[in-house]
């Protein structure tokens, strides 16, 4: 039987594959670094690989020191969170305190939020190599913070936190002045500025539980500095700060949730 | 009889052998490597998105279903992490690694007219390739040149079979309609 013009084309595309083998060179060269990082964990994308311990006993490989060591160095930050609030706030009423809920629920992220956060971060941790430090969303406008050395990210979770900035005049319907949403790792700051005049620094740090500390730091024209220190549930909305000036009054509503990893792959 | 990779996967996940990963790194660093070479990326590109991939299989190998066959699931890896790094090469305006396919080449036995030859149906193959869609290219190397079954396709692309067989055919069709393939064929003949 005569091929046909596809039978023939496969044959030439078959032919032209076997000549892409791999020489004995590169296999030995594959084999060895793949061996090499697979014992080393030394790739940033091999970061959270869990090499299961050879000895059955939990203690055998000394992971349950690192654990250790990571909970202790995790308890002291937030030691000295309490401490450095403590001592720098002489206003007890300034003192850490639960967000209280925020009276609109539309402030959480929905799933679909969250799935295209998801996917943006993604996106970017492919484009920019795993160089990406945080990235800012405004409206239509993304910025991206890329590190400026080559020590990529380590495969800690990802945080996207979204700042609400209201105000209202007299007793009237809250109004968003200004909303933005900010993703980045467990530890992180935020500036918010530049469209009222209320400028709002944080930094937080994430909880095992997933729930976040945020330090706020809100400087208004009359250039005094607040800070609060709050508690926030994931996915719960909360008012961090409230503010009267005359017949205004501010508020900063904020919310957090986890982004799941994915390492700029989908499978 | 040898293990199959699915008996290797079981013994890394009951034993923690790092032998079973060695093997099955044996087994398909080698076709990652090739894969995407037909993929149309380098020779450094390919070892490396070879590289990446085995180590993200073994990160991801609890999430494994082995009632699933490893080729398959670790191929919808292989592909994933050849599209990023097209994706990136696409930055960095990089295509082919020149350098080192003369060194590949030249380390072989054969005469200095077979060789051009061979090297000037690969740039005609490469070229006709390269003009396919992303979605074509993948379907026609998977199916003609890595000889997965088109469920196998369809399930790493997330699409149904009935579009496989359809970028393949688009896929096929565009390569018969090239002008340089058509000659290479009169000339071969």
């Amino acid at each position: 039987m005569k091929p046909s013009e596809d039978d023939k084309l496969d044959q030439t595309l078959r032919d032209w594959r076997s000549g892409l083998q791999s020489n004995q060179a590169q296999r030995d060269r594959m084999q060895a670094r793949f061996l090499d990082e697979l014992s080393a964990g030394s790739d940033p994308s091999t970061a959270s690989v869990t090499l299961p311990p050879n000895d059955t006993s939990p203690y055998a490989n000394g992971s349950w020191i690192r654990v250790a060591a990571c909970l202790t160095v995790g308890a002291c930050i937030v030691f000295v969170m309490f401490a450095w609030q403590y001592l720098s706030e002489p206003n007890p009423t300034q003192a850490i305190v639960h967000s209280e809920p925020a009276p609109q629920s539309s402030w959480s992220f929905t799933s679909e939020e969250l799935r295209r956060s998801e996917v943006l971060v993604c996106e970017f941790d492919r484009v920019f190599e795993h160089q990406v430090r945080s990235i800012h969303q405004r409206g239509q406008t993304v910025e991206v913070d890329l590190v400026n050395h080559t020590v990529a990210w380590d495969g800690s979770p990802r945080v996207i936190v979204r700042f609400v900035l209201q105000q209202r005049i007299a007793n009237s319907a809250w109004k968003t002045v200004q909303s933005e949403e900010w993703i980045g790792s467990q530890d992180h700051q935020f500036h918010l500025s530049n469209v009222s005049d209320v400028e709002v620094q944080t930094w937080s740090h994430l909880l095992p539980d997933d729930s976040l500390w945020m330090e706020i730091s809100v400087s208004s024209p009359d250039n005094v500095a607040e800070r609060r220190t709050r508690h926030c549930i994931a996915n719960q909305p909360g008012i961090v700060w409230r503010r009267d000036r005359g017949d205004q009054q501010w508020q900063l509503v904020v919310v957090h949730e986890l982004l799941k990893p994915c390492d700029g792959e989908l499978i | 009889m040898p293990e199959s990779d699915e008996q290797l996967i079981d013994r890394w996940r009951k034993r923690a052998e790092t032998s079973a990963l060695a093997e099955l790194a044996e087994r398909y660093l080698s076709q990652f490597y090739g894969t995407a070479r037909a993929m149309m990326l380098s020779d450094s590109q390919a070892e490396d998105v070879a590289q990446e991939t085995m180590l993200k299989v073994v990160r991801w190998i609890d999430s494994f279903d082995t009632r699933a066959t490893f080729r398959t699931w670790s191929y919808t890896i292989l592909v994933n992490t050849i599209r990023s790094d097209l994706r990136r090469q696409k930055t960095r305006s990089q295509h082919f690694d020149a350098a080192a396919d003369v060194t590949r080449v030249a380390a072989t036995n054969q005469s200095h007219e077979t060789l051009l030859t061979q090297q000037e149906t690969r740039n005609e193959i490469e070229h006709a390739l390269a003009h396919l869609t992303d979605k074509q290219r993948t379907a026609l190397v998977l199916m003609v040149t890595e000889g997965l079954s088109a469920a196998d396709v369809a399930e790493i692309e997330n699409c149904s079979v009935d579009a496989v067989y359809q970028r393949v055919s688009e896929a096929r069709k565009s390569l018969r309609n090239t002008p340089a393939l058509r000659q290479l064929w009169q000339d071969h003949r």
